[in-house]
């Protein structure tokens, strides 16, 4: 009984704010604004984010599969140090990734000049427009595949490694059992993967911009800002947040019973390539970590070197002790709400309450960061309201208190924590469950003694998703911020707005270490396990 | 676990917002390093501590009506005319009762009721390649004219600099003329609408378009940039001040006004004045090429290079109640 209070009660605590969002579209709202944004704004926004998510999860593919195929089934040289290096672009936030472009970009201007002088300006606002949404997709695709290669990674080297070796022994050659078994057998894996991919991809606002591409976030800003409209523009979010809703149930339905297990111990490789397929993996390996993590850093290194102008050592330092503490911080409340939600749920087994777990880990990351924290203020106001608080508890409730920040963290990143610890319980037999059940265990101390320590890989991969993100989250940390609080990432975004495009690269490198230090010890911990 | 419970905790408590007697708290759409430095002259001078949360201004906006109830900014600051009289319509402002700042301004630049005031003034200005253009453009209307198809480059809709200025035109010249300009500068775009003002000029000086849009300090700060490429595209352009025979060049400001509730009233105004007086505004056209908003502030060399100027001070106040009708003159003629 009392786990299901608890369960009630973490849940609505992470749904508060995403709720008070839904709510949005039955409220009145201004319908001359509603309708200019329906008959003019919506359907091309619409098209231009169908467009835009499925370049980048197609290339993410690209970039993403054969280079876990690679380091999952072949035996070369530089394997494990690619195994690492290739999640490192998961730590270059996709506005930095937008930016660093700007040279390449401008470089090729006087080709499309050409184009305009020499064959007339359709064709030249064609060439425009595809090299412009050529750039923008490959560079979120090149910082965002990690998420496809992380799952696809383990999905390859888990069943998939074995059964493919099974089909090899039968007689299917390497891309017949690449087609046929490893392939299909990946496909949630794949699935999961892509749906991060799509929510990073859809949630962006600062790359968007600064490509002109008119997805549907900037597409809300814009009625938010510039129609000075919110009840519109949280309309329109509660309508992006039900259709992800929907796609999100779709796929759990079509994958069915199908789940992935990204935690059995993995085959390791044996297999050495020939010389072609050697060329191929180093090749598949290196393109990633070339495009999503050396040009990025490079480009920001050399920025770095040219930076002038006034000393910001004391600011950087401050910037990043508040972000390394914001990420510990809602780490610590994610993973704590993943486990309490997760465990409780997999003791009390009901389907309602299952449901409500899956929408309370999806629900924060679907929804766009500004609106959310609008949803948050409104949670802030609420709470204040309420009578007989003891005193001391009042100055936390004011909206610019680290309470609410740290709240809006949690509640966007807990998704992952929730998800990924969701699908590693999964992995875990039932049978445990019930030997240690037999053997006279209750529930709290067989998920302790038990689960918990299955769980850490899980955990310890789940943690430092959420870390990597807080780090480099933007909106949120923009909107609920105390007086006088620089994150990493607010201060990336206060240079760049000052036009200091130079010296912005000091904290943009300081958020690519900080991510790139936690995965590489997460891999090198994850990999060692194994 | 338990230990990280304790460094949260600490570090929380260090942020809470406490009542600090000696402050101010801004809530402002501009941080730079311009404004720093002024802060930091003002704590000097007066022992009042300057604290700030940088964010746009609707957002900002936002967390003000949230706050109503228990209003944490003492000062709200932003760089737009039409936001600044929209929030002093849904009373956001409350008057701040200085007459030194009062006489400051020239007549019509300031919030008529005292509820805001400007701190500085940008103009929306035309520039042109001066390899490739030998006529540049006189007017805002002159680049709709179809001499300029597939020449023109110009920022999105979704900037508040352009909904001013077609807001501008839209009160001096009605909604006819307004649709047939919106229109004909979508058809004379060289690319659809991308980047900032700074990417327009640097735009023209790579050969994509002739002419581009772009506020007076972008040009400043391009001139004083440290990348060498940046001072190139500058030196590649000149500078046209538009509509000189008529109403004047399209201007906007920034400022700022004291929050309904606030709880530091009295440093607010302080810090008001001290912006607006002489020495500030002269700084700050020096370090971010603004123009002063105070009255008898010397330009500095920079603008004085750009050449004098009239500036359209007849629609300033008329911003805010056009700036809707502007953004749907845009989504009309398709301008991203």
């Amino acid at each position: 009984m009392i786990s299901r209070v608890i369960f009630w009660v973490a849940c609505l605590i992470l749904l508060l704010p995403v709720g008070q969002l839904l709510l949005g579209v039955f409220a009145p709202v201004d319908t001359e604004s509603w309708e200019q944004v329906r008959e003019y704004l919506l359907v091309p926004a619409i098209w231009e984010s169908i467009y835009l998510t499925v370049a980048v999860c197609v290339l993410s593919l690209l970039f993403g599969v054969p280079a876990a195929w690679c380091v999952s089934r072949f035996q070369f040289p530089g394997r494990r140090l690619f195994s690492v290096l290739l999640v490192l672009p998961l730590a270059v936030p996709p506005y930095v990734a937008a930016y660093i472009s700007t040279d390449a970009r401008e470089a090729l201007i006087p080709w499309l000049v050409s184009i305009r002088e020499n064959q007339g300006v359709e064709a030249f606002l064609l060439a425009e427009r595809v090299h412009r949404f050529s750039w923008l997709s490959v560079m979120l695709a090149a910082v965002l595949y990690p998420y496809v290669f992380l799952t696809a990674r383990a999905a390859f080297s888990g069943t998939g490694c074995r059964l493919a070796d099974a089909g090899r022994t039968l007689g299917s050659g390497p891309w017949r059992s690449f087609f046929t078994i490893s392939l299909p057998l990946a496909r949630p894996a794949l699935a999961a993967g892509l749906f991060l991919v799509a929510m990073e991809t859809l949630n962006d606002y600062g790359g968007v911009t600064y490509f002109g591409v008119q997805t549907l976030t900037p597409t809300l800003f814009k009625t938010w800002f510039g129609l000075g409209d919110i009840e519109s523009a949280r309309r329109l979010a509660a309508w992006i947040l039900i259709v992800i809703l929907v796609l999100r149930f779709l796929e759990v339905r079509f994958r069915g019973r199908a789940g992935f297990e990204s935690q059995r111990r993995p085959a390791r490789p044996t297999q050495l390539p020939k010389r072609p397929v050697l060329i191929a993996c180093l090749i598949a390996c290196f393109g990633p970590v070339l495009v999503g993590f050396l040009y990025p850093c490079l480009t920001l290194l050399y920025w770095l070197s040219r930076t002038t102008g006034p000393d910001r050592t004391e600011g950087l330092i401050r910037a990043t002790g508040h972000s390394l503490g914001l990420g510990l911080a809602v780490t610590a409340l994610c993973l704590l709400a993943a486990l309490v939600i997760n465990g409780i749920n997999r003791f009390v087994r009901s389907p309602a309450q299952d449901t409500l777990a899956r929408i309370a880990s999806v629900a924060g990351y679907a929804s766009p960061g500004s609106v959310l924290a609008v949803a948050i203020f409104g949670t802030a106001a609420f709470f204040r309201e309420v009578p007989f608080l003891p005193e001391f508890v009042r100055p936390w409730l004011i909206s610019g208190s680290l309470l609410w920040l740290v709240y809006g963290l949690s509640v966007r990143y807990f998704a992952i924590a929730g998800q990924m610890t969701r699908e590693g319980l999964a992995s875990i037999p039932r049978g445990l469950d019930d030997s240690a059940r037999l053997l006279g265990g209750r529930p709290f101390s067989a998920f302790i003694g038990v689960q918990l320590p299955l769980l850490r890989p899980a955990l310890a991969g789940a943690g430092i998703l959420v870390f990597i993100d807080v780090v480099k989250e933007l909106p949120l940390s923009l909107l609920l911020r105390p007086f006088d609080f620089e994150t990493l990432g607010t201060w990336t975004y206060g240079l760049v707005d000052q036009g200091l495009i130079f010296a912005c690269a000091a904290p943009s490198l300081a958020i690519v270490a900080i991510g790139s230090i936690g995965l590489v010890v997460v891999e090198l911990f994850l990999l060692k396990r194994s | 676990m338990k230990s990280l419970t304790v460094i949260i905790s600490l570090a929380a408590a260090a942020f809470i917002a406490t009542a600090n007697a000696n402050e101010v708290r801004l809530y402002t759409q501009r941080h730079y390093d311009a404004d720093k430095e002024v802060f930091d002259r003002f704590t000097k001078e007066t022992g009042i501590e300057v604290k700030v949360v940088k964010a746009g201004a609707d957002e900002l906006l936002t967390r003000i009506d949230a706050e109503k109830d228990a209003p944490q900014a003492d000062l709200f600051v932003t760089v737009d005319a039409a936001t600044l009289d929209r929030a002093a319509e849904a009373g956001v402002f409350q008057p701040h009762g200085s007459e030194t700042l009062a006489g400051r301004f020239p007549d019509g630049l300031a919030a008529s009721d005292g509820s805001w005031v400007p701190f500085t003034m940008r103009a929306r200005v035309i520039v042109a390649s001066k390899d490739r253009v030998s006529e540049p453009p006189k007017t805002y209307a002159d680049l709709a004219d179809p001499s300029y198809k597939g020449k023109v480059l110009i920022r999105s809709s979704s900037s508040g600099y352009n909904q001013a200025l077609l807001a501008s035109i839209l009160a001096a010249e009605g909604k006819d003329k307004a649709v047939a300009w919106a229109k004909g500068v979508k058809e004379n775009m060289a690319r659809p609408p991308q980047g900032g003002d700074r990417d327009q000029v640097r735009g023209v000086a790579l050969g994509l378009g002739d002419v581009a849009v772009s506020n007076s300090y972008y040009l400043g700060l391009l001139e004083t940039s440290d990348d060498p490429k940046d001072r190139e595209a500058r030196a590649a352009v000149s500078v046209i001040f538009p509509n000189q025979g008529n109403r004047g060049t399209h201007v906007n400001i920034s400022g700022g006004g004291v929050v309904k509730g606030a709880q530091n009233v009295e440093n607010a105004v302080k810090l008001m004045e001290f912006i607006t007086s002489a020495e500030i505004q002269a700084l700050y056209q020096q370090l971010t090429s603004e123009f002063a908003a105070a009255k008898g502030i010397p330009p500095t060399e920079v603008q004085k290079a750009w050449g004098e100027f009239k500036p359209d001070l007849t629609t300033i106040h008329q911003l805010s109640d056009n700036t809707e009708e502007a953004l749907r003159i845009f989504n009309l003629v398709g301008w991203q």
